[in-house]
């Protein structure tokens, strides 16, 4: 059986000022590149060695996924469609002015629906791409596959990968460089072990 | 939160347990001890402390309460399910005298076995206790077992109690889950302190 570790990247400045980034690429910010580096020694001692590393193209995403490959001495595949969801008019903006502009649109995307707005990329195609990778790159997977992608991206493809419904929020974001895994079963569906795996936890000093 | 208890000797045994009610050992102690530090760490120390009213369950509790005072609240919706006949076997000797229903059992369907607590059942009860105890003001630590973390949180999240979405939560890890405004339930958090440093590493 194969498994999924899927981690969303490091801390941007954005992040830190609550801005929606979808499509546009913000670099990790110092505080991000840390994380990243954290994580990347975790990680390191749980995934298999001759692991499959692949990342969404978006930098914050890659840059996270080169520090592990630089601890594992692995290359790290970039493929387009595990990129973050577009968040269209939205991006860049403070929530403030995004409340104030589009209320009506913002309680329905609170309420989990999809808002309208223009170039918001809808549930059901972030979903649709983000499965579609990730079965293609777990089938190419000998042992296990780590993909590094973005907030909602994560969220909604573990979700499509479960088979959950979207009109939940069943499953909460991932913090940033937090990580969930999930089993792919012999008969072909996924169970989820491991979410939002906080790495700070992880090295409080538990010795057996 | 939902937090398994910390493994006792039978665990390690592999006896089935059910309604058994067997204590901690000092390793069980000591293990959830570390959890409970590293809860208080995530969520602070302003916690409501409930367990499952079995031995196993309130030794782990009460290494939460050292830390944050207060009393164990005791609740009848998140012990254990009975194994009715099978307790106190172990699972490779329900295997060989139960075959039939360990493979009814092994496919996530309930064997016939007497005494045996259904799936539907445990899910209804477990879910019942999260609605009655959840307070959006107050968080709280519930301390109980596998299956029912399990069945509770499907039938929390509305899945079948033959679901293989969620993964067998190890002792002495936890899952954080939140009640939203419409009724719904998001798990936040899945099977932490399962892996820490210095454990298989």
């Amino acid at each position: 059986m194969t498994r999924l570790f899927i981690v969303r990247h490091g801390e941007t400045e954005w992040n830190a000022l609550g801005l929606l980034q979808g499509a546009v690429d913000i670099a990790l910010s110092d505080a991000g590149r840390d994380q990243a580096a954290r994580a990347a020694t975790a990680l390191a001692g749980m995934v298999s060695p001759d692991a499959v590393l692949v990342s969404s193209p978006l930098s914050r995403a890659h840059d996270t996924g080169l520090a592990l490959g630089a601890v594992l001495g692995l290359p790290v595949a970039v493929d387009d469609r595990l990129r973050e969801r577009a968040y269209g008019v939205w991006e860049g903006i403070t929530p403030e002015e995004r409340e104030e502009k589009w209320p009506a649109e913002v309680a329905k995307w609170h309420d989990h629906g999809n808002p309208g707005i223009e170039g918001f990329e809808v549930h059901e195609l972030v979903r649709a791409r983000m499965v579609e990778s990730i079965e293609e790159w777990i089938a190419k997977s000998p042992s296990d596959l780590v993909v590094f992608t973005h907030g909602s991206s994560a969220r909604i493809g573990m979700m499509g990968l479960l088979g959950l419904s979207l009109d939940h929020r069943t499953l909460g974001n991932l913090g940033n460089t937090c990580w969930s895994r999930l089993r792919k079963r012999p008969e072909g569906a996924w169970t989820l072990e491991r979410h939002n795996v906080w790495v700070d936890a992880l090295y409080a000093g538990w010795h057996e | 939160m939902l937090w398994r208890h910390a493994p006792t000797p039978s665990n390690t045994s592999g006896l089935i347990q059910g309604r058994l009610d067997i204590e901690l050992n000092d390793a069980g102690r000591a293990r959830a001890a570390w959890a409970a530090a590293r809860i208080v760490e995530q969520f602070g120390s302003e916690l409501r402390v409930i367990s499952s009213p079995l031995r196993r369950a309130v030794a782990t509790a009460e290494q939460l309460t050292s830390l944050v005072g207060g009393a164990v609240d005791l609740d009848e919706a998140f012990t254990q399910r009975s194994y009715g006949a099978w307790e106190g076997l172990t699972w490779d000797e329900v295997r060989r005298d139960f075959p039939e229903a360990w493979e009814r059992r092994e496919l996530g369907l309930d064997p016939e076995v007497p005494g045996w607590d259904g799936q539907e059942h445990v899910a209804a009860r477990v879910l019942a206790g999260l609605e009655r105890i959840w307070d959006d003001e107050r968080p709280a630590v519930v301390v109980t077992h596998g299956s029912p973390i399990t069945l509770g949180l499907l039938a929390a999240i509305g899945e079948p109690a033959s679901s293989v979405v969620l993964g067998r939560v190890p002792h002495a890890a936890w899952v954080t889950v939140r009640r939203v405004e419409s009724g719904a339930w998001h798990i936040e958090s899945f099977a932490l302190g399962a892996d820490g440093v210095g454990k298989g590493s």
